[in-house]
């Protein structure tokens, strides 16, 4: 009897160990915010190459990675829930491509909205990842990027694109780096 | 007449430490590399391997191959079988205990 409750014990111990062990790819939530931080740069560092162009090649880039890090298939294991992660970054990032190129492109979209609709859409995909993995600091975070998108909904033109620069830093780089260090170090 | 309570109810082929770990972490995950397993059950790759191919055999766990930056990736996922054997065996052995600690 004694080797039955071992294995039941032995079996609790491998899920609770199991679910810790899990990782979540943050490598290409870092290259989108890195990229966005480099076409903000640009854009405000040299008049010249502020163009939709610029913004076409970065987000392709992004893509790009995004689509050879998900062919690669790096995770090692993924919970049902990441499968489901993963899938809600997918829609969020195809549909801030959509507002931002097909948007501004068709001239449906005015050119001063897009910025705060794509902070609220960081929003979203925040508060979907907070509810996924069970971490309550991502629905702050959650809650600062509507805040934001509230503020870039208000701010001048020339103010707008720096400050979601600076949105993106702090509230999508910091908080990846933050927790790609912490599965690394796991 | 079927005992609800006989040990000798229990799988045979989960009886095994290693194959229940495996079946276990497998139950947890969409899916899982060949090294994660090994990694989180801290077995050796031909011990491990040997584990697999009979739980492969069984129907219990369903295998793929393909190659991941030019080296081989195996995956393994749970099938329904193999859910099925796993929590049915969990139950048993559940049942095991708590009739030991009524009595």
């Amino acid at each position: 009897m004694a080797q039955f409750r071992e294995d039941l014990a032995y079996v609790r111990r491998i899920v609770e160990d199991s679910r810790a062990a899990m990782r979540i790819d943050m490598l290409p939530l870092l290259v989108w915010g890195g990229l966005t931080v480099i076409g903000v740069t640009l854009a405000y560092a040299f008049d010249s190459v502020d163009s939709p162009w610029l913004w076409a090649v970065l987000v392709g880039v992004a893509w790009l990675y995004t689509a050879r890090r998900a062919s690669s298939g790096r995770a090692e294991a993924r919970l049902f829930a990441h499968r489901v992660l993963g899938t809600t970054w997918f829609a969020v990032l195809t549909s801030m491509t959509l507002i931002g190129f097909v948007g501004a492109f068709s001239g449906v979209l005015p050119t001063q909205a897009i910025t705060p609709v794509l902070a609220s859409l960081f929003g979203v995909g925040y508060l979907a990842s907070a509810i996924l993995i069970d971490r309550r600091a991502l629905a702050w975070l959650a809650a600062s990027w509507w805040v934001g998108s509230v503020a870039l909904f208000f701010l001048p033109g020339g103010l707008r694109l720096l400050v979601f620069g600076l949105l993106v830093a702090a509230l999508l780089m910091v908080p990846a780096l933050l927790m790609h260090r912490g599965t690394r170090s796991r | 007449m079927k005992r609800s309570h006989d040990y000798r109810q229990l799988d045979p082929l989960l009886v095994s430490r290693i194959r229940l770990a495996v079946m276990t972490l497998l139950a947890t995950v969409a899916r899982a590399d060949f090294s994660f397993l090994r990694d989180q059950i801290g077995a050796s790759d031909g011990n491990l391997g040997a584990h697999m191919q009979r739980l492969v055999a069984a129907g219990y766990v369903e295998e793929s191959k393909r190659f991941i930056e030019r080296k081989q990736n195996t995956s393994y996922r749970l099938s329904r079988r193999g859910r099925s054997a796993l929590e049915s065996h969990l139950a048993l052995l559940r049942s095991l205990v708590e009739r030991d600690d009524s009595s």
